[in-house]
């Protein structure tokens, strides 16, 4: 019976190394030949479980007219910790992205 | 109006540089904008006004300033502390030249482009390869997010064998400072003076001294709004990616300059245009590196073409990924490495994939995915063996978590490039970052300046860890007619304007 708890236990752990590292994996998309500007970051935090999401504040961007070049997705060590140790009740990501410089077609000097 | 003032936009005050090894607390930030005139000289001379307005202001408010574009620089060149910030990645407009605009009508236009200082090398790259145009840069780095003036101005070097630095496509550069507009070019003219005039240039200089220095200016000369480049008719590459055994007697092929016979051995039986090695430090020849080969085609006849530069070994920077494994177990450090060598090479590009690409498909704008550490020593080709050899010694018994990779090249034209010599290899260091592996690149530099000392440069955009001591004995003669040329074009208060920590520690500024 205790070799079986500790074997559930030990699963029980495996899951949740798991989960943590795998809650740090770097999500990326991005536009076809990006031409990146600066990049900005937002912390976004869902709580009760997802019930309520927001970030702390709105944003301007720079980036306006010209769209996003890339965005990636991720959490980091901290936000992972304090999602495993608030069991999910709290869960923060960080959304990075970056503006395009734009497409100009190659003009007369 | 093409300068716009950005300071209440995020990142606000810190900025931080496209790899995250710098970080800038600012007084504001601007951006240059491409007006959107036509024609392009129209449209560079009010970005080149724009610029030397905001200098003049700067210079009222006693503020220093410092222009960015990809801010891809890991040594931290393109940072300033409390000062202004001028993001050019918006003033990124390529152009087409006219027989009229060349002094000597007998030019060949189609030759040559009118680019924006805020320009990508991606950018040009997917213009330039294009259909209609059919040209192509001749060679660039590995990595394309630069600007061409960031690139020329830290001299960027690939590994193409019959070629230099990206500087050596510049033919003329505007560079903006607080006193005015100069249009500089060599002493045998190439640009008509109504043309130079049309771009808001007020100060023009025909002189090889000057427009040596201006092709590499490390950030130092002004701000770089417009150059005019020189290309070559579009051409096409065949990759080979491979894992081999590399041995001493390979080393010294290299050092040799037979890559024929290194070719002949390892890839096609033929001259190669490009060969990089990839070597593990730890226990290199007893270990696998990975070899990558470029062969220029004239047609992409019998080819099947590449869709992404990842398939033709773009992207080898990908090493970069593990780097807390590699700090923390520095006993598995040879281990690992091989693993992701083998592991970024998969099944490798052979012959019979018959896979080809266009020079600007060769290389790609990565997404850094953790902290890189990257460093780049340049030597004469002939000294390659103990370099390489005696720097893997002191860089791995120390810990160094990195590659170590091989490059070749021509020495670049410019009084400040790196690759200096006429036969130039270079050696860099790329991988994840970690405090053991600074000590450890630290510990291989000063192990070249020990008994028996090893003649080498460090790239000015890389982890370079250079002083005023050290880049005053690396180039001599050259960093004194540099600074002659630096105090004709900025006067001792304009220069303080340029002035920045990593500047003023290279002595550039003084």
């Amino acid at each position: 019976m205790d070799a079986i708890a500790l074997v559930a236990v030990g699963v029980l752990l495996l899951m949740l190394v798991g989960q943590y590292f795998a809650g740090m994996a770097d999500y990326y998309l991005a536009i076809e030949n990006p031409r990146p500007l600066d990049e900005h970051e937002a912390v976004i935090t869902s709580r009760w479980w997802g019930f309520l999401t927001q970030t702390k504040s709105s944003r301007v961007a720079e980036l306006v007219g010209q769209g996003f070049a890339d965005i990636r997705v991720f959490a980091t060590r901290r936000q992972m910790m304090t999602s495993i140790l608030t069991c999910g009740w709290e869960r923060s990501v960080t959304v990075a992205w970056r503006g395009n410089a734009g497409q100009h077609p190659l003009g007369q000097a | 109006m093409p300068v716009v003032d950005i300071s209440g936009h995020p990142p606000d005050a810190r900025w931080v540089n496209y790899h995250k090894t710098g970080e800038s607390i600012l007084s504001g930030r601007f951006a240059l904008r491409s007006a959107g005139l036509g024609p392009g000289r129209d449209d560079i001379r009010e970005g080149a006004q724009a610029t030397l307005e905001w200098l003049g202001d700067a210079k009222k408010a006693g503020i220093p300033v410092r222009p960015v574009g990809g801010a891809w620089s890991p040594s931290n060149i393109q940072t300033v502390q409390d000062g202004w910030m001028l993001n050019t990645r918006r003033y990124n407009r390529c152009f087409r030249l006219g027989e009229d605009d060349f002094t000597d009508r007998g030019t060949v236009p189609a030759k040559y482009f009118l680019v924006e200082g805020g320009v990508q090398i991606d950018e040009i790259s997917d213009k330039l390869e294009s259909d209609e145009v059919g040209r192509s840069l001749r060679s660039t780095g590995a990595s394309n997010g630069q600007t061409i003036a960031g690139a020329c101005a830290t001299g960027t070097h690939g590994s193409v064998l019959a070629a230099g630095g990206i500087q050596d496509h510049v033919r003329a550069v505007q560079i903006v400072t607080p006193s005015g507009i100069h249009w500089i070019e060599p002493a045998t003219p190439l640009m008509s003076d109504k043309f130079i005039a049309a771009t808001g240039a007020t100060m023009v200089h025909r002189s090889d001294e000057m427009f040596a220095a201006a092709l590499v200016p490390v950030g130092s000369l002004g701000i770089v709004t417009a150059m005019v480049i020189e290309t070559v008719p579009r051409f096409y590459l065949q990759a080979i990616l491979k894992l081999i055994d590399f041995g001493r007697a390979d080393l010294q092929l290299l050092a040799d300059g037979e890559f024929r016979v290194f070719s002949d051995k390892h890839g096609l039986p033929e001259e190669p245009y490009f060969v990089m090695v990839v070597t593990n430090p730890h226990k290199p020849f007893r270990r696998k590196a990975v070899v990558r080969f470029l062969y220029e085609r004239a047609s992409m006849d019998d080819c099947k073409c590449a869709e992404t530069p990842a398939e033709l070994g773009a992207g080898y920077d990908s090493f970069t990924m593990l780097g807390w494994v590699l700090h923390n177990l520095p006993f598995a450090n040879g281990f690992i490495i091989q693993t992701i060598m083998r592991l970024a090479v998969g099944k490798g590009i052979g012959p019979e994939d018959k896979l080809i690409g266009t020079w600007g498909m060769t290389t790609e704008t990565h997404k850094p995915l953790a902290k890189i550490f990257t460093g780049a020593l340049f030597c004469e080709r002939k000294d390659l063996p103990r370099l390489f050899e005696r720097g893997c010694e002191a860089f791995a018994g120390a810990g160094g978590a990195t590659a170590v990779t091989l490059r070749f090249m021509k020495g670049g034209h410019g009084l400040l490039a790196p690759a200096r010599w006429p036969e130039t290899a270079g050696m860099d260091c790329d991988g994840p970052d970690s405090p053991r592996t600074r000590r450890a690149f630290a510990k291989m530099l000063t192990a070249f300046d020990g008994q028996d000392p090893i003649p080498f440069t460090r790239h000015w955009g890389k982890e370079n860890q250079l002083d005023a001591a050290r880049v005053a004995a690396d180039y001599g003669v050259d960093l004194i007619r540099w600074k002659a040329v630096r105090n004709m074009l900025l006067s001792p208060a304009d220069r303080a304007l340029f002035r920045t920590q990593v500047l003023d520690a290279w002595g550039l500024t003084a």
